[in-house]
């Protein structure tokens, strides 16, 4: 009976190395079993014999075929080496399963990581430019505080993002100084809505409110992105954006409960903010690489499924300020009142904006980055050399 | 007795599924890598499922509370900084319009079944 009762033990400890090492075939997970059996009939177990145990799992596992279980369910395992093609990696994401940093990937799939998280992570950190002009004039100790906090957050979640883009880029020997230099360099995008201005309190607030309530709607969206650490990474990023939500709603509620004065500022500034809004989605239809996203499921709806959702939530709030949009076709639908009418922003010019950094401030702000990068360089190799001859002293006391 | 030096101190940290944060859980002694992370299943995993497990040497981790604690207070009151910090919502209700939660627009969001 206690033989049994080990031995099945063993067994189910066999079946979860199996999970972790899928690529052995099913003989051999027999015959290691009995193997395995047999050790543990013939005496007490030791720590030793389950080293050996485990090594020849995996230089077994390292050469076998990959259709061993092919078919379990439900268990996260990684891509076995053996087993790389295209086709296997969508199957094996369209089971739920997420990559890691360190697991193998298509090249392509790689590629496309890198353009959504170091342009997501650029855009987090040329964000904060149009919000610090802000600071200085905010109206009340407390809401410099809090629009200071926004902004660390923003720098915050620029730092976080980085991180990820740096280990995706790492294969291609380009860490954090070529991926900001990219910047300045006018080699990646960011964010339509920071190469516009924000002349008044009003845009200060409507930024937190509408821009940041469209980011936090792609986000939440990004949180079941199959990318492992990025939607990890997602869920610290969007428990700070509850914040920013808040603090956002709270100026323009301050300002839409104001005087007439302060309502026409917010009404001007929605005015400006709504068609970089629309824009902001990107198109009706998605590009070739935004489709492999979805294909992939770096990503999980299209760009008129945000944005739709953003109408739904926006639409009813602004108006129910008393605010109007800028927008005379905006209507829901008569037959599918979930859907809603819009007018095209200008596509061709915010376009140009974006891949030639040509908006009213587009140079300003990427002049202060410029600054910020160049400018501190020095800082950066300062802490390296103090660092470096800490460690010589170290090893030569 | 003595004779033989105690084995050095491994951190052990469990990540219960793919989209969770490594939980640190205790620790470990063994005497390499591949032991501490075999200890670490046999201790501290026996009966549940982990998604990965990872195994740090004690010596490799730099600890605030032991290098400087004063930079871990928070005396100062930071409600500007929490979405708790902002009461919107009878605003939203004078306007007549509902009031939005973070939570709520996570869960608006999470992916439409594909066939």
């Amino acid at each position: 009976m206690i033989k049994r009762l080990v031995r099945s033990y063993w067994r189910h400890r066999l079946d979860r190395a199996v999970i972790r090492y899928q690529y052995l075939t099913h003989p051999e997970v027999l015959r290691l079993s009995q193997i395995l059996d047999g050790w543990i009939l013939q005496g007490q177990y030791s720590l030793a014999r389950s080293e050996r145990w485990r090594s020849k799992l995996s230089r077994i596992g390292s050469i076998a075929r990959p259709e061993a279980v092919r078919s379990q369910k439900g268990v996260n395992t990684s891509m076995t080496r053996l087993n790389q093609s295209h086709e296997a990696f969508i199957e094996h994401i369209a089971r739920g399963n997420k990559i890691e940093a360190t697991d193998w990937m298509p090249d392509d799939y790689r590629q496309l990581l890198i353009k959504q998280i170091h342009m997501h992570a650029v855009s987090e950190i040329m964000g904060a430019y149009p919000e610090k002009e802000w600071v200085k004039y905010a109206p009340t100790i407390r809401r410099k505080l809090a629009l200071n906090a926004k902004i660390q957050d923003e720098i915050g979640h620029g730092q976080m993002l980085l991180r990820l883009a740096e280990d995706l880029s790492a294969p291609y020997g380009r860490g954090r100084e070529a991926l900001l230099e990219d910047i300045v360099e006018g080699r990646v995008k960011f964010h339509n809505v920071f190469h516009m201005p924000a002349p008044t309190w009003a845009d200060a607030g409507v930024i937190g409110f509408l821009v940041d309530g469209g980011a936090i709607i792609t986000q939440a969206m990004l949180l079941a992105s199959s990318y492992a650490p990025y939607a990890r990474m997602l869920k610290r990023i969007v428990a700070e954006e509850s914040f920013h939500m808040q603090c956002g709603e709270s100026v323009v509620l301050a300002l839409a409960s104001g005087t007439a004065a302060q309502r026409d500022m917010l009404q001007q500034a929605i005015n400006r903010w709504w068609p970089a809004m629309m824009f902001f989605f990107g198109p009706r239809e998605m590009g070739t690489q935004s489709r492999r996203m979805l294909e992939y499921r770096i990503r999980t709806m299209t760009n008129e499924e945000l944005r739709q959702k953003f109408l739904a939530r926006y639409v009813p709030r602004i108006r129910a300020l008393g605010m109007t949009l800028p927008d005379p076709d905006l209507h829901r639908d008569l037959d599918h009142p979930h859907y809603w009418h819009y007018t095209d922003p200008d596509w061709d010019a915010f376009n140009e904006m974006v891949h030639h950094n040509t908006g009213p401030m587009s140079q300003t702000r990427l002049a202060l980055r410029r600054g910020a990068q160049e400018g501190l360089a020095w800082a950066r190799q300062a802490t390296l050399t103090a660092h470096a001859t800490h460690c010589d002293l170290s090893a030569t006391l | 007795m003595g004779s033989v030096m105690d084995s050095p101190v491994y951190e052990v940290f469990g990540q219960h599924d793919a989209l969770s944060f490594p939980t640190h859980v205790g620790s470990v002694r063994a005497a390499s890598a591949t032991l501490a992370l075999l200890l670490a299943r046999e201790t501290y995993f026996r009966r549940d499922a982990v998604f990965d497990l990872w195994v740090v040497p004690r010596t490799s981790i730099f600890s605030a509370r032991q290098h400087d604690p004063l930079m871990l207070g928070d005396r100062t009151n930071k409600a500007y900084r929490l979405p708790s910090g902002y009461d919107n919502a009878p605003i939203w209700k004078q306007f007549k319009a509902q009031a939005q939660t973070i939570e709520e627009v996570a869960l608006d969001m999470t992916p439409p079944r594909r066939s």
